[in-house]
């Protein structure tokens, strides 16, 4: 277990690599004058050439690029992603600052995503072919089609402008989180319905379920232990690469519901062309997809037999 | 059994998740009664590292000089000011009974103290405007106390327009005490205006207090919430859903919801002219527009009052580069001759056609109509042999393109820094003028060279207005860019909400209070 982990960090460790390269190369292949921009922040001001090359020299752009890679990728090593060339604030600090806020979006998302996925999907493989196997395939392929973006502004407006069940936007208690977390959960839990569906079909026509309703076991027992057993080492891969991919839905989301997270950082970032800011999320993104990656490999390897076997053979 | 107990238990658990999410908010009275929530579309704190901390429209601090209501200048921590003959020393006299937020008086080494720190600092960012000493006050030789309520500022060369240069952010006071060694505020802003910034958390919401002490007109609210909500769909449903009762700064509300919203009987629209002004730039220097017939035939060939229309009414139309809120506009007739337009490209481009490249920035789609607007000029110019191909741009990319000159006209805006408008007339009208570089539009003329040194020269206020005014016309003929409207700033409030109107720059968020 321990070497198989090991083995995985080791390979992770070239990606993340990788990944501050491309950060950094975006960041300088880009077009725009970052010193410029930061100079005309409010689209009104003209500052000089002067001023301009002035500002290039204090933000260390006029180094060659290999010095500022080595120089940035240093920083990272300590935990520090630079200043924002906009707000001359720590990208570090406002990284942690937001990363509670999307976390636990993220997390809402994906426990809803959980509720609504995994039960009606696993409930449509078993009864597979009924009206509500239908009707849910139907609601599967409108949930993976719907625009995040409309399906966000549909939701404000009934359950916010006309209902006032729940608030348009903002943080401040549970209640602000639904909206946001239903719309980001529902590609996740459309795609959790077809998965689980197709792995309860393919346990429930596996000849250990047929040996355990022989043996007389409870309908129910056979279901929820001896078919999902099998199922579960896909659900997690899926679950867990899912983490990841969220951070990136959380962007439009953020925006939209006025959630001070790092997708609305990010945005701004990009935008404004803010170096220091753009490769601090690409890096972030990165390791999140590493991380939740890892640990799903992990949860794999613990749950599926198979999988233990077969690093022991390797 | 599984087959009958399974759908009992879902039911179960859906209708009690339903029950759930379908109590209703309590509503907050307290939020109701005393607290205003007002929301703007960005954090209007970029904090400690701003140059100003928070933005003039949340009147927590004041500046020396405001815009009047003709957009001149007029004493807000003043009382009065005097110029010396030469026009190279000015005498300011400080308001007396100002209290800062934190007790003490405000005095002249205040604002000397003020000054040492723009000078430090400058120039400094924000997305307000930027903090730059030599550009906002050019020439400064000294700035000294005389008195607790008198400080002199001295010049190398003649600034009888000094006054006009200062209008709010340019002369913008904060306490000494406020900053650290970097020029950084070392906590929450300290201010002299009719509310304190009690607290603010980043890009959510900041929290203003009614200053008790203020030496004016009280406050009309007790306490007012500001939240940032950056999409203009969700602040026009947060106004629906009665969650906040106003909107406030550029942008608060685009032309399209504000018409929507002002179909609901709940919500009143206030529009004022603002100090920005629309253009069609054009990239000159060798460019195939630097034949100046052919940018009048774009002006006359543009239906401004139709591109109005895209803004729901919510602009003027304008032949004038200087916007109609500054003291020195003057009126510029309007031509709309699509004939004409037509016939004076002829004489540029004969029998042919010229393809020409429109570039519009992302962030004034988010704002303004520029999609439509595009879509429209290239309607327009199609009959003067212009076949126009748009294409947007994110405002990194925008820039640069913009500066490198690689485009034929852009969509582009210019706000006012102060009420003096020789800045931005000479970034401008000379070829190495700032805005000319940044849009590479590459202009010069003799005689507006030589206007602007006579403006510059001039210490006679009248006679100097008359030179801006020549300039003003020689401009309007000859085009360096084209002007096509007076922008409006449009907010929307709840009819709960009363005394709050929009001004050139920001509302009167000072004076809005519960209408009962």
């Amino acid at each position: 277990m321990a070497a198989y982990v090991l083995r995985r960090l080791l390979l992770a460790a070239p990606v993340l690599f990788g990944a501050t390269l491309i950060a950094f190369t975006l960041g300088v292949v880009a077009p725009g004058d970052p010193a410029a921009g930061a100079l005309m922040q409010s689209g009104f001001d003209a500052p000089t050439q002067a001023e301009i090359a002035a500002m290039r020299t204090e933000l260390g752009l006029d180094r060659p690029l290999p010095v500022q890679y080595v120089s940035w990728l240093g920083n990272v090593l300590t935990g520090d992603f630079g200043t924002s060339i906009y707000t001359d604030r720590s990208v570090s600090e406002e990284f942690a600052r937001r990363l509670p806020t999307t976390l636990a979006l993220a997390a809402s998302a994906l426990v809803l995503a959980i509720l609504i996925g995994l039960p009606s999907g696993l409930a449509m493989g078993y009864w597979a072919q009924s009206f509500g196997d239908r009707a849910g395939r139907v609601v599967a392929l409108a949930l993976l089609s719907v625009p995040g973006f409309w399906l966000a502004l549909m939701l404000i407006l009934v359950f916010a402008e006309t209902l006032r069940w729940l608030p348009t936007s903002g943080l401040g208690s549970w209640r602000h989180m639904i909206l946001p977390a239903l719309v980001l959960s529902t590609g996740m839990a459309a795609l959790l319905m077809r998965l689980s569906r197709a792995v309860m079909l393919e346990a429930l026509a596996g000849a250990h379920i047929t040996a355990a309703r022989a043996r007389g076991l409870a309908e129910i027992r056979v279901v929820l232990i001896h078919a999902l057993k099998g199922a579960a080492a896909p659900l997690i891969t899926v679950i867990g690469g899912y983490f990841g991919a969220i951070l990136g839905g959380s962007v439009i989301v953020e925006v939209i519901f006025a959630i001070p997270g790092i997708g609305q950082y990010a945005v701004e970032g990009i935008f404004r062309r803010d170096y220091p800011v753009i490769q601090g999320y690409v890096l972030f993104t990165a390791a999140v997809y590493v991380v939740f990656n890892l640990a799903a490999d992990v949860a794999c390897f613990v749950v599926n037999p198979q999988l233990r076997l077969g690093a022991r053979v390797a | 059994m599984f087959n009958t107990i399974l759908p009992h238990r879902l039911t179960a658990a859906a209708l009690a998740a339903l029950v759930a999410l379908a109590a209703p908010i309590a509503p907050d009275a307290n939020a109701q009664t005393r607290e205003m929530v007002m929301a703007a579309p960005r954090d209007l704190a970029p904090g400690a590292e701003d140059a100003y901390y928070v933005s003039s429209i949340l009147y927590v601090w004041e500046p020396l000089v405001q815009f009047g209501p003709d957009g001149g200048p007029v004493p807000q921590l003043l009382s009065g000011w005097e110029m010396s003959e030469d026009a190279t020393r000015w005498t300011f006299t400080l308001r007396d009974g100002v209290t800062w937020h934190n007790g003490d008086a405000l005095t002249a080494e205040h604002v000397v103290g003020t000054f040492e720190r723009i000078i430090q600092v400058s120039p400094k960012r924000s997305p307000f405007y930027s903090m730059h000493i030599d550009r906002a006050y050019p020439g400064l030789v000294a700035i000294e106390a005389q008195d607790a309520l008198t400080f002199t500022m001295e010049f190398d060369s003649p600034r009888p327009t000094l006054p006009h240069q200062m209008v709010n952010f340019s002369s913008a006071v904060f306490h000494p005490d406020n900053f650290d060694a970097d020029g950084n505020f070392n906590d929450l802003v300290i201010g002299t205006g009719p509310f304190r910034l009690v607290s603010h958390t980043p890009d959510q919401e900041l929290v203003l207090e009614r200053f008790e002490e203020y030496w004016g007109t009280p406050a009309g609210t007790e306490r007012v919430v500001v939240r940032t909500i950056p999409d203009a769909d969700t602040r026009a449903a947060a106004l629906r859903a009665e969650e906040i009762v106003g909107v406030m700064d550029l942008g608060a509300m685009p032309p399209e919801q504000a018409a929507s919203l002002a179909e609901d009987d709940r919500f009143e629209l206030n529009a004022h002219p603002s100090s920005i002004s629309h253009f069609l730039h054009v990239s000159g220097g060798d460019g195939p527009l630097s034949d100046m017939r052919l940018r009048q035939a774009i002006s006359m060939a543009i239906d401004r009052e139709a591109i109005v229309q895209l803004y729901r009414g919510f602009t003027t139309p304008t032949a004038n580069f200087l916007n109609v809120n500054n003291p020195f506009h003057i009126d510029v007739p309007l031509v709309h001759d699509p004939e004409a337009a037509a016939d004076l490209a002829a004489e540029v481009l004969g029998a042919e056609r010229m393809d020409i490249r429109l570039i519009i920035p992302s962030w004034g789609v988010a704002r303004y109509p520029y999609r439509a607007q595009a879509e429209l000029i290239q309607f327009m110019l199609q009959p003067i042999g212009l076949d126009v191909t748009i294409q947007l741009l994110d405002r990194a990319a925008f820039n640069e393109v913009r500066q490198s000159g690689d485009y034929d006209l852009s969509l582009s805006t210019l706000g006012l820094p102060n009420a003096d408008p020789i800045t931005v007339f000479r970034d401008y009208f000379t070829r190495d003028g700032a805005m000319s570089v940044r849009n590479a539009i590459g202009y010069e003329n003799p005689d507006m060279t030589a206007l602007l040194e006579a403006a510059l020269a001039e210490r006679d206020l009248d006679l100097r207005a008359g030179i801006y005014a020549d300039i003003q016309r020689l401009a309007a003929t000859e085009l360096p860019t084209i002007p096509l409207m007076n922008d409006t700033t449009v907010i929307v409030h709840h009819v709960d909400v009363v005394g709050y109107r929009q001004t050139i720059y920001g509302g009167t968020l000072n004076t809005a209070a519960w209408a009962d």
